[in-house]
């Protein structure tokens, strides 16, 4: 019997391994680095709490206050309608219908709308919510009799909408997975106490699923805020808030909510060398804000994640 | 509850008929030559030009096509090549104070923005391979063909590269510590060296996480449109291996990135219907790579279960 | 003896090194080998040298984990050929000694040994390079507690291991794979399922499976760790009767918690207590005459 000691095999797939790991390693670090280096230099406080100059770029570019509560505003707006959508989906699936065939139709179509990018997900919120029954989310354009002939169908609460759709199969899945993790002896012990199943679901089920729950909610936000396309074709993309002005007072509120804006993404686009900004001081300066931000996200979620660990134990 | 666990349901029907139904016109019109026959760019902009009583609807979305697979199917690839390695040095073989902060790292590029990338792109890569690889004498033999030009097809599989890769990196990691540390006994109890454990045992039985990795990555390269069209050069040309290595350097335009190039246009209707019979082709597309996804995970994640 | 600080990744699993010339005959077990076939005339049979079981001595073994003592001082001969049985309540450090032989806890973190492991009168913690250490894994099977077929076929399971030491065409690994399986008595009940995945079998088939595939590679010595302990009563028969059909070419020692089965199946038995080695003989005179007290209140069941 004659053996092989594969030694060549071995140190070149060791090899193959280690070079592939240092040049990950030295992309991330270069790309990381140059978003920090280049953004650093326009960050400042007034750099964050001034609105952007709306005329030109320019070496007064201003700031990204509004990008950044444009971020927010929409972040908030599409996990608030995703959020029960995504939970009401999961309970049904998980606990009612998870083999039925209606049950089967949802997790299908859940699946398919996972594999939808979100330009075209982006493309479908302008041919729907451009007809004039859907005005109220966005401003009405009246024709030369003052008709109203259709919806603009770019505002906040339609992207919002838009946002919601999109990330509606990821949350339900991290939802659903979350509900799979209670152990089915909580449940049992539920039910065999009598509690029907509806009371289990919401006393015990949902209890002792919270935080992955919550995991889930966030994974969704950190996708809305990194979203563009749904932001140039559905939010319009401005640079500042466009409703009545000052858009902050509260008497302005739903019609800022109502009309175009922007975001971080929409942002940064606009002032990359691809869009008519082209400086990227700023941009880079608006991409370490948010990267910022998505790591405050990505720490609140971890810290989540890792508590309800720590409890279960 | 249960109205509102219909969303998904109805979410998806509304998407195929909007996009269908916009879509009509200009695949009415174009029939098979849709996706057989190329010229998008001067197709547009004549059915921008052409008067409103005699729209124009005819378009040929072949280099379009090829622009998504091509930038794709290379990137998917390159991205593949070192994920898989840098995934089994980051489980198997680097020491935990090197993996885990690169772990993060990789993480949180995972999560990064693709308009960051795009950004990057712009600033750092288009500019790279322009000095690198574009000569003047180069720009003047292809003037025929088409514009040399630091945006091209080589930039945006850089690009998309650097925005796989994290994410096959970090589904890759997952399934490979997800394996049974008593398969990594097994193979060392019969004398199998480090590295052939991993090769021949860990990988095969991580095969449905990192298989799943692949098609996120893929789905991100045919559906990103942003970034690519921060980089692409914005014009359908269709590569020919007649030009040898400037082949690479085509500037291309994949259908998502055709949606945002071309969006400013959309005023006019037939422009609108041949960007949503764009979104119509990456529909179809998408909707393949999932149930591609379901089959396979289904089949593996069948027997995997077993184990 | 010689003392050998052994951490994780023990210095011997990193850097492939020249080509050595450090292989010892008797440990990689070169001598061309086939396994014994149950049905006693099968084709291509071939005479089979006369091998012989490995001997194994432990010399003042002390092990810790991150500095927790788990085997003080423990000196032990398994004699060529024998089935040697540890038992002991659980913690006792039975499997960690097992585990020493072959070197699989080189990859426990904060792993330490200090005193002498031999193998053929050589010291399996004198070797340095990676390679001496996987040809010194290469000759010994090992079988655990939990039945632990790969994640493909149960053809596969048999010819991978095989194929990834031994120059051999497929063709041949699969031939020498039904030889085994033969070997091992469980060819005739997964015949029609040999490319079924390996888990689809039942416990003690998987068992078996696990058996059969360490007899695919040339191995003068066994160690088991528990190998019936998942397994119902059935299971554990047929695996005990394979057992001592393979005993006398090669050397078992094994862990078990049953001393029923130690009993039944091992010519000498080690009783362990804490991390300390109280007592070792032949079976039968530490279960019916044991000279300490904690054995005879161990192997009566009243501890």
């Amino acid at each position: 019997m004659r053996f092989r000691e594969r030694r060549a095999a071995s140190a070149l797939g060791e090899a193959y391994s280690w070079v592939a790991m240092a040049m990950i390693a030295a992309v991330c670090l270069l790309i990381l680095l140059t978003v920090f280096v280049v953004g650093k230099d326009a960050f400042s406080l007034k750099f964050l709490t001034s609105e952007p100059n709306p005329s030109a770029m320019g070496a007064d570019a201003g700031g990204i206050s509004t990008p950044i509560i444009g971020t927010v505003l929409l972040t908030l707006i599409g996990i608030g309608v995703a959020f029960p959508l995504s939970l009401a989906t999961a309970i049904y699936t998980t606990y009612y219908q998870g083999r039925g065939p209606i049950g089967r139709c949802v997790n299908l179509a859940i699946d398919i709308l996972s594999g939808v990018p979100t330009i075209v997900i982006a493309l479908f919120a302008l041919a729907i919510f451009t007809n004039p029954a859907l005005a109220l989310l966005s401003t009405p354009v009246q024709n030369d009799g003052g008709a109203i002939e259709k919806a603009y169908g770019r505002s906040f609460l339609v992207a919002g909408v838009t946002m919601a759709i999109m990330i509606l199969p990821s949350v339900v899945k991290a939802m659903a997975e979350a509900l799979h993790a209670v152990p089915a002896a909580y449940l049992d012990g539920s039910l065999a106490l009598g509690a029907d199943k509806w009371r289990t679901v919401c006393k015990v089920a949902l209890p002792s699923a919270r935080r992955g729950l919550v995991t889930g909610a966030i994974l969704g936000m950190g996708r809305i805020m990194g979203d563009t396309a749904i932001v140039w074709l559905a939010l319009g993309g401005t640079l500042r808030m466009t409703g009545r002005q000052p858009w902050f007072l509260p008497s302005n509120w739903l019609d800022t909510l109502r009309n175009t804006g922007g975001t971080l993404t929409s942002y940064i686009y606009y002032a990359s060398p691809a869009g008519e900004g082209d400086n990227l001081r700023v941009a880079f300066g608006a991409s370490l804000a948010l990267i910022l931000i998505i790591i405050a996200l990505n720490a609140a979620a971890a810290f989540l994640g890792g508590a309800g660990r720590t409890e279960d134990e | 509850m249960r109205v509102a666990a219909l969303a998904g349901i109805v979410a998806i029907f509304f998407i195929f008929a909007f996009v269908f139904m916009k879509a009509a016109p200009v695949i009415s019109h174009s029939g098979l030559g849709l996706v057989s026959k190329s010229g998008f760019d001067a197709q547009v902009s004549e059915a921008f030009y052409a008067p409103a009583d005699e729209p124009m609807y005819v378009f040929g979305m072949l280099g379009l096509l090829l622009g998504t697979t091509l930038t794709t199917l290379i990137s998917l690839a390159v991205a593949g090549f070192f994920s898989i390695g840098a995934a089994i040095s980051i489980c198997e073989l680097a020491p935990r104070a090197v993996a885990s902060p690169l772990i993060a790292v990789v993480r949180l590029m995972a999560s990064i923005p693709s308009v960051v990338f795009g950004l990057i792109g712009a600033m750092l890569v288009v500019p790279f391979v322009e000095r690198v690889f574009v000569t003047v004498d180069m720009q003047i033999e292809y003037l025929a063909f088409f514009q040399i030009s630091g945006r091209n097809l080589l930039t945006s599989v850089i690009v998309l590269t650097f925005m796989i890769a994290p994410t096959v990196i970090t589904l890759s990691t997952d399934a490979l510590r997800a394996v049974p540390d008593i398969y990594r006994e097994t193979g060392h109890a019969f004398g199998m060296s480090r590295f052939r454990v991993v090769w021949r045992i860990l990988l095969p039985a991580a095969r449905p996480g990192i298989t799943a990795g692949f098609l996120l990555g893929a789905g991100r390269g045919v559906g990103e449109a942003i970034a690519v069209s921060m980089v692409c050069g914005g014009v359908g040309k269709i590569p020919s291996l007649a030009h040898g290595f400037a082949a690479l350097l085509t500037p291309v335009l994949p259908l998502s990135a055709a949606i945002i190039n071309k969006s400013e246009a959309m005023s006019v209707p037939a422009v609108e219907s041949a960007l949503f019979a764009c979104g119509a082709l990456l529909l179809v597309l998408g909707t393949l790579f999932s149930l591609a996804a379901r089959l396979i995970v289904r089949r593996t994640g069948g027997v995997g279960n077993a184990f | 003896m010689n003392g050998a600080e052994m951490t994780r990744s023990g210095g011997a699993e990193s850097g492939a090194g020249a080509r050595g010339a450090r292989e010892t005959a008797n440990m990689a077990g070169d001598a061309f080998w086939r396994p014994r076939l149950v049905p006693a005339a099968s084709a291509g049979a071939r005479p089979e040298p006369a091998a012989s079981g490995a001997r194994v001595e432990f010399r003042g073994v002390s092990v810790s984990y991150g500095g927790k003592q788990a085997l003080a001082e423990v000196s032990l001969d398994v004699p060529p050929g024998s089935v040697f049985a540890f038992i002991g309540p659980s913690g006792c450090g039975k499997t960690t000694l097992l585990r020493c032989v072959n070197r699989l806890n080189d990859f426990v973190r904060g792993f330490a040994i200090t005193g002498g492991v031999f193998r053929d009168g050589e010291d399996v913690y004198s070797l340095s390079r990676s390679e001496d250490v996987r040809r010194l894994r290469r000759g010994t099977g090992m079988i655990f507690q939990k039945p632990n077929p790969l994640p493909m076929s149960v053809m596969e399971n048999m010819t991978m291991p095989y194929l990834e030491h031994v120059k051999s065409s497929a063709a041949e690994a699969r031939e020498r794979a039904v030889d085994c399986l033969r070997a091992a008595g469980l060819y005739d009940e997964v015949a029609n399922r040999l490319n079924a995945p390996a888990a689809a079998l039942s416990g003690g088939q998987q068992q078996r499976l696990c058996i059969a595939r360490v007899l695919m590679l040339p191995s003068r010595l066994l160690l088991m760790d528990e190998p019936c302990s998942a397994l119902d009563p059935i299971s554990t028969f047929k695996i005990e009767e394979l057992l001592s059909s393979l005993k006398g070419e090669r050397t078992v020692v094994m862990v078990t918690h049953n001393m029923e089965q130690a009993r039944r199946v091992s010519d000498h038995t080690a009783f362990f207590l804490n991390g300390r080695l109280v007592e070792a003989g032949d079976t039968y005179t530490l279960f019916s005459r044991p000279r300490e007290e904690a054995t005879e209140r161990y192997v009566t069941g009243r501890m």
